[in-house]
């Protein structure tokens, strides 16, 4: 027998219960335990449906549904974190290794050119305040799936830029320094600096673009489930 | 007489990786599943050893994932990567070489 729509939501009440929350981790877990109250009330025609979850639950030991769920979490972080380390070195590849050397350029010309420190300074934050409206919109539009842990482990990334702007700041409105190989030493920190927060805003986007999708997925299924 | 689970702990991740090269996907029910027909009962694969040891899998990239609605729930399946089914051929000889030691150390090999 199969369990009905009913019993099924019961189980995913009594996993809430149990403070499971996430979307994902609970229905590795409600399908494990549907499948095992399933053959349990198989097995045993007078079992009950409380008796064989309760069974099911006990089943699961000591740490109960804990070890589906640190393993989710276990298993996403390290996926997320590949694909975030990935993202982050495909612009230093020979593809786009070029990009890279015309942005230090780029950026090292552009302090050189503005007389003015404060107006780079201005260049830069000016960017920078775009960066962060852009990321919030995407974070805005995706609050929906908040209730995923792909997701939120998906988007802990962008907020670890602040670290670049934090060193990058340590610098800004510095003028007079020694040289590294003839070039200003300050105009090439600043440069390789940015560069970095530039690539790593790039990484970090994607991968959180890539849980979005793949929550996206996930929540389509789930509300096709859920739908009464 | 039932085995010693303790005894496979350590060749647990050969005993997924070679279940899912034969199966191609499974979900993690039905590895546990699976393992109690093989060995007739002998062998019980709890939760508690089969997610952790999966979901490593998962997050060392040997295995990847996909969901589909069965039942009226949403069901997750296992399978190899790419890195999956290069690691299996690696796990499988590694744990016929330890067999293998073991009968040696063991004295269980049978006479000739």
């Amino acid at each position: 027998m199969n369990l009905d729509k009913e019993q099924l939501h019961h189980i995913r009440e009594f996993i809430t219960q149990k403070g499971f929350n996430y979307v994902d981790v609970q229905m590795e877990i409600l399908d494990h335990v549907a499948s095992a109250v399933e053959e349990r009330m198989n097995d045993n025609d007078t079992l009950s449906f409380d008796q064989a979850l309760k069974e099911t639950h006990q089943s699961f030991g000591v740490m109960g549904f804990s070890v589906i769920s640190d393993g989710i979490i276990n298993a996403l972080s390290k996926k997320y974190s590949r694909v975030f380390w990935r993202k982050f070195a495909t612009p230093f590849g020979p593809k786009y290794i070029v990009l890279i050397i015309a942005s230090l350029f780029v950026l090292y010309k552009l302090q050189t050119m503005v007389a003015n420190r404060m107006q780079f300074t201005i260049i830069l934050i000016s960017f920078i305040i775009i960066l962060t409206f852009v990321t919030t919109v995407i974070g805005f539009r995706s609050r929906k799936f908040k209730k995923l842990m792909s997701y939120r482990i998906a988007k802990t990334y962008i907020p670890l830029g602040g670290v670049f702007l934090v060193n990058l700041s340590l610098y800004f409105g510095k003028v007079e320094s020694g040289s590294i190989m003839g070039l200003n030493a300050y105009y090439v920190i600043v440069s390789i600096i940015f560069t970095l927060f530039m690539v790593y805003v790039y990484a970090g986007l994607s991968t959180a673009i890539k849980g979005v999708d793949e929550s996206r997925l996930l929540m389509e299924k789930y509300n096709l489930v859920t739908a009464s | 007489m039932a085995v010693n689970n303790e005894l496979f702990k350590g060749t647990l991740q050969t005993i997924i990786l070679n279940l899912l090269s034969e199966n191609e996907r499974m979900y993690g029910y039905e590895i546990t599943q699976k393992v109690k027909s093989i060995t007739q009962g002998e062998l019980l694969l709890k939760e508690g050893a089969l997610y952790p040891a999966l979901h490593k899998l998962e997050g060392d990239g040997l295995l990847e994932t996909s969901t589909e609605v069965v039942d009226n729930r949403v069901r997750k399946y296992y399978s190899l990567s790419k890195n999956g089914k290069k690691e299996v051929v690696n796990k499988l000889q590694e744990a016929k070489d330890f067999i293998s030691q073991l009968q040696l150390l063991l004295n269980l090999k049978p006479s000739l």
